[in-house]
């Protein structure tokens, strides 16, 4: 049979090791450090085959210092995982290079789980725990590899017995999740992270700040990110989720002004959603348009939005309640209404609004602006103008903040008090989860206007690609009721990261108590909870983390209790003999009625052994339970066993 | 590091070993040795199991469950005599190697340590019948056939030609001639010198040298084995050198 050298072994799962380990944080480090690493996976894969390595260590060992001095110049408390991620990622191309002893492999292993912790930070949904489990399956395999290693390095195995290590390793994982979720559930943890680890621009994904410039919002467009997840019903027509509101316009650009809090009444259907929020790095938290309350995280209202207290670092959840409407009352005082007429000198194009919408009255400006617009200007997200000026005069094509500040700027120029609305629109809905996703790409903005006491919706962009996606898939869905194999995939695995955002990153101290109380709660109540408060627990959050503890702790119950004492063992294998122990019978007793010579000795032999611990108040443990069931053994066979 | 440890100990359980010699074993001599181990276990096969035995260390690296494993292994014996238990370590560092977990285990063994061979001369050795050697009918030991005679009454049955009897219907007896240099020997444990030890080591010597082309005999007191050419005997003299009891003062030198 071909055998493989335990060396030849331990070095390729030390090498998947590393690639598994730093795959993930590859594509987010410095790109020429990532072909280092690349090519010294290639080199050691020749230094094997060769048997020719890089032998000087002194001259290895200077790199690796100087190399990891350089890297780790550039740490800093708002730049920490970077440059370590990238000094671990430069060791361990040191590493891979080097004739391999077992220190060197240790190391490996080490450097790979280092990076593969780091990588969570990079990569935080349910692609992770497939690399997790990889991870471990490949490092628990390679550490057994290496203590065999250790052992002696001419050991040869065959590929079945590498195999059987291979799964002794996938058994090992197997059997410690179970004990790490239970140690998740019930260690405790802080509410905060030590460090605020998070890389600044490493994920891609970035929402509205506090003042955006013409022709900017593109970029946020232009990502197809996952931005958050709201978890609600599917509403009839595809939703507006607000996050922030723009007053002031100044050098094409628009802020966000506080206004003093005022009155609101909102009417209409209250529609509950819990949010998934990815760290953004700003402090707005979008919600349905037009949001009521919010829970679930620290925040404060403003302007008809909430705003958290801090930045966005982590993901983050929360709650809120909304009312779809397209208008909403509130009391404006005069000075609130000069902030929403407010024009910066604009000559040219207030000319321009004079001469063609001079003669509309209020009622019908909305629609008349929306004829202009439709009739004049293009939706574009390339070639954009460099102002608004070039918009209206020049270059009539843009994307919805060149539509949304044109509509804003006729408004305030009729006398209209008006404002842009940033946020998000026509996400999509994933049936599988009952949420909706909302990526960069859904990034939107609108218009509203004050009239009659009320604010009014209203949405001047036309044509934006999302709006023509949605409304082709709607008119496909009519014709063929079934959604796509392709599409469903992706649905599929977002609602597997859903749940696993869900249960493992958001679990937290809070939960963790919410948990032991619902627990214990039932007991606490002497009464097994009622068909709809068992439908309330289920439809929480903490249900899979009440359901997989009450499991765990069933199992192991279960396999407590299944274990029979010795003694029972005794009377049901004498019971296969046809020996069946009367109600309240001594042992002794019982043993003196059987008939077979055999069965009655070791019956005799069994009684005396268990008796002489019994009465000395002893546990029957290790040797003596190991002959008392060796004794039931031989009754079992019909006492010919020995 | 609980589980590793759980794991460490189910690794060395429900294991059963088994250490056969391959050949004769000598005291203070590599002596060659078959170790098989059994695994008993339902689930689990058992990973680097290091079965130590007098000092002798085999790895096992994989023993399937419900299987079992076999190696050769080289085991030094300090002393000569008779073993009936033989006890044994089986330890492993796995699975991480963290710490070794050894479990003593006791074997069932029939084992006879021969006394280690000590060169020595050959020519204390006497010749048990000059006289039968000198006439060539010798009837024992290594023998080249010679001619057929009539048989004549006394000669060993052993010796007729039965062959010829079923074809003639009359006896015939089948003469020999002892090849040169291959007499039997019979060797006395007393014409060696040193102490016991040595004596019984010297013999050693002379049975398993003088063994490949003569017939063997021994004699020490009043224990006497006739010189044959069988493994049997050679077995029996050494089995007794082996068994000899040790030696108490300088005066008690026979059985």
């Amino acid at each position: 049979m071909k055998t493989v050298p335990i060396y030849k072994a331990l070095f390729i799962s030390s090498l998947l090791s590393a690639i598994v380990g730093s795959i993930t944080v590859l594509p987010f480090i410095n790109p020429i450090l990532s072909g280092f690493f690349l090519i010294t996976v290639i080199v050691s894969i020749i230094e094997e085959k060769e048997k020719r390595y890089i032998e000087n260590r002194t001259i290895l060992n200077i790199v690796s210092v100087f190399g990891a001095l350089f890297f780790l110049s550039t740490l800093s408390m708002s730049n920490l995982i970077r440059p370590i991620t990238e000094t671990l990622i430069f060791l361990l191309s040191v590493k891979l290079v080097e004739r391999k002893t077992e220190r060197d492999f240790y190391q490996i292993f080490t450097l790979s789980l280092f990076l593969f912790t780091a990588s969570s930070i990079f990569l935080l949904n349910v692609k992770f725990l497939f690399l997790f489990l990889a991870e471990t399956v490949i490092t628990i395999t390679g550490l057994i590899l290496l203590t065999f290693l250790s052992e002696n390095r001419e050991i040869t195995l065959s590929k079945t017995d590498l195999f059987k290590i291979f799964q002794f390793g996938l058994s090992f994982v197997t059997i410690s999740i179970p004990i790490t979720v239970l140690f998740f559930l019930i260690l405790p943890r802080t509410q905060a992270p030590l460090f605020n680890l998070m890389p600044k621009s490493s994920t891609g994904i970035t929402g509205f700040s506090n003042s955006v410039n013409l022709g900017t919002v593109k970029n946020i467009q232009e990502t197809n990110a996952i931005f958050m997840r709201v978890r609600t019903k599917k509403l009839r027509e595809n939703p507006y989720f607000r996050s922030i509101t723009f007053e002031k316009f100044k050098n094409n650009r628009w802020t966000h002004i506080k206004t003093p809090p005022s009155k609101i009444k909102l009417k209409g259907k209250r529609i509950y959603q819990t949010v998934i929020l990815e760290p953004y790095r700003d402090k707005y938290l979008p919600l349905l348009n037009v949001p009521l309350q919010i829970s679930g995280i620290k925040a404060k209202k403003e302007n008809n939005f909430f705003v958290s207290p801090k930045r966005i670092t982590k993901r983050v959840k929360y709650s809120g309640i909304s009312v779809i409407t397209n208008n909403f009352e509130e009391t404006l005082n005069e000075k609130d209404k000069e902030i929403y007429l407010s024009i910066p000198p604009l000559p040219k194009i207030e000319n321009f609004i004079r001469k063609r919408f001079g003669n509309i009255s209020k009622e019908k400006l909305p629609k008349e602006i929306l004829l202009f617009l439709r009739k004049n200007f293009k939706y574009s997200l390339s070639a954009l103008p460099g102002s608004l000026k070039e918009f209206f005069l020049k270059n009539p094509r843009g994307n919805c903040e060149y539509f949304a500040s044109a509509a804003t700027i006729i408004f305030r120029t009729k006398k209209i008090p008006a404002r842009l609305v940033a946020g998000f629109y026509s996400a999509e809905f994933n049936p599988y989860g009952n949420y909706y996703i909302v990526r960069g790409k859904n990034a939107h903005i609108w218009v509203e206007y004050y009239m009659n006491g009320k604010w009014h919706h209203f949405e001047p962009t036309f044509g934006i690609p999302q709006q023509k996606e949605r409304k082709n898939r709607t008119e496909e869905n009519t014709t063929k009721k079934e959604t796509s194999f392709k599409e469903k995939i992706p649905l599929i695995f977002d609602t597997l990261n859903y749940y696993f955002i869900n249960a493992i990153i958001n679990y937290d101290f809070n939960t963790q108590i919410k948990t032991l109380s619902n627990l214990g709660k039932p007991f606490r109540e002497k009464k097994l909870p009622s068909f709809p408060h068992l439908k309330k627990i289920v439809s929480t959050d903490t249900s899979v983390y009440v359901v997989s503890t009450i499991f765990i702790f069933t199992i192991m119950i279960i396999f407590v209790k299944s274990r029979k004492t010795p003694v029972e063992e005794f009377y049901e294998a004498m019971k296969k003999q046809g020996y069946t122990k009367k109600h309240n019978e001594p042992l002794e007793t019982f043993v003196k009625r059987i008939k077979n010579p055999e069965l009655r000795t070791l019956g005799n032999e069994f009684a005396t052994i268990y008796q002489r611990n019994f009465y000395k108040d002893k546990t029957i443990c290790c040797k003596t339970a190991e002959k008392l069931r060796e004794i039931i053994s031989k009754i079992k066979k019909g006492g010919q066993g020995g | 590091m609980g589980i590793s440890g759980t794991i460490g100990r189910k690794n060395l359980s429900s294991l059963n070993i088994q250490f056969n010699p391959l050949g004769e074993i000598f005291a203070e001599t590599t002596g060659i040795f078959k170790i098989k181990i059994e695994n008993g276990k339902k689930f689990l096969p058992s990973f680097l199991i290091k079965a130590v035995i007098n000092g002798n260390e085999t790895i096992f690296p994989v023993i399937d469950r419900k299987g079992e494993e076999g190696k050769i292994a080289e085991v030094v014996f300090p002393k000569r005599g008779k073993t009936t238990k033989l006890s044994a370590l089986l330890k492993s560092p796995f699975p991480f190697g963290f710490f070794y977990l050894e479990k003593a285990i006791e074997i069932n063994s029939n084992l006879i340590v021969y006394p280690k061979p000590i060169k020595t001369e050959l020519t204390p050795l006497t010749s048990p019948e000059k006289e039968s050697r000198k006439n060539g009918t010798e009837t024992t030991g290594s023998e080249e056939f010679k001619k057929i005679r009539n048989y004549k009454p006394g000669d060993e049955q052993k010796k007729i030609h039965w062959k010829i009897f079923a074809k003639k219907d009359k006896f015939y007896t089948k003469e020999f001639i002892r090849k040169e240099g291959e007499e039997p020997i019979i060797i006395e444990l007393n014409k060696f010198s040193g102490t016991i030890e040595q004596k019984l080591s010297k013999a050693t010597y002379a049975i398993t040298k003088l063994w490949k082309n003569r017939a063997v005999g021994f004699k020490s007191g009043e224990i006497l084995i006739k010189p044959d050419k069988t493994k049997k005997t050679k077995r029996k003299i050494l089995e007794l050198l082996a068994t000899y009891p040790e030696e108490k003062d300088e005066n008690s030198t026979d059985i």
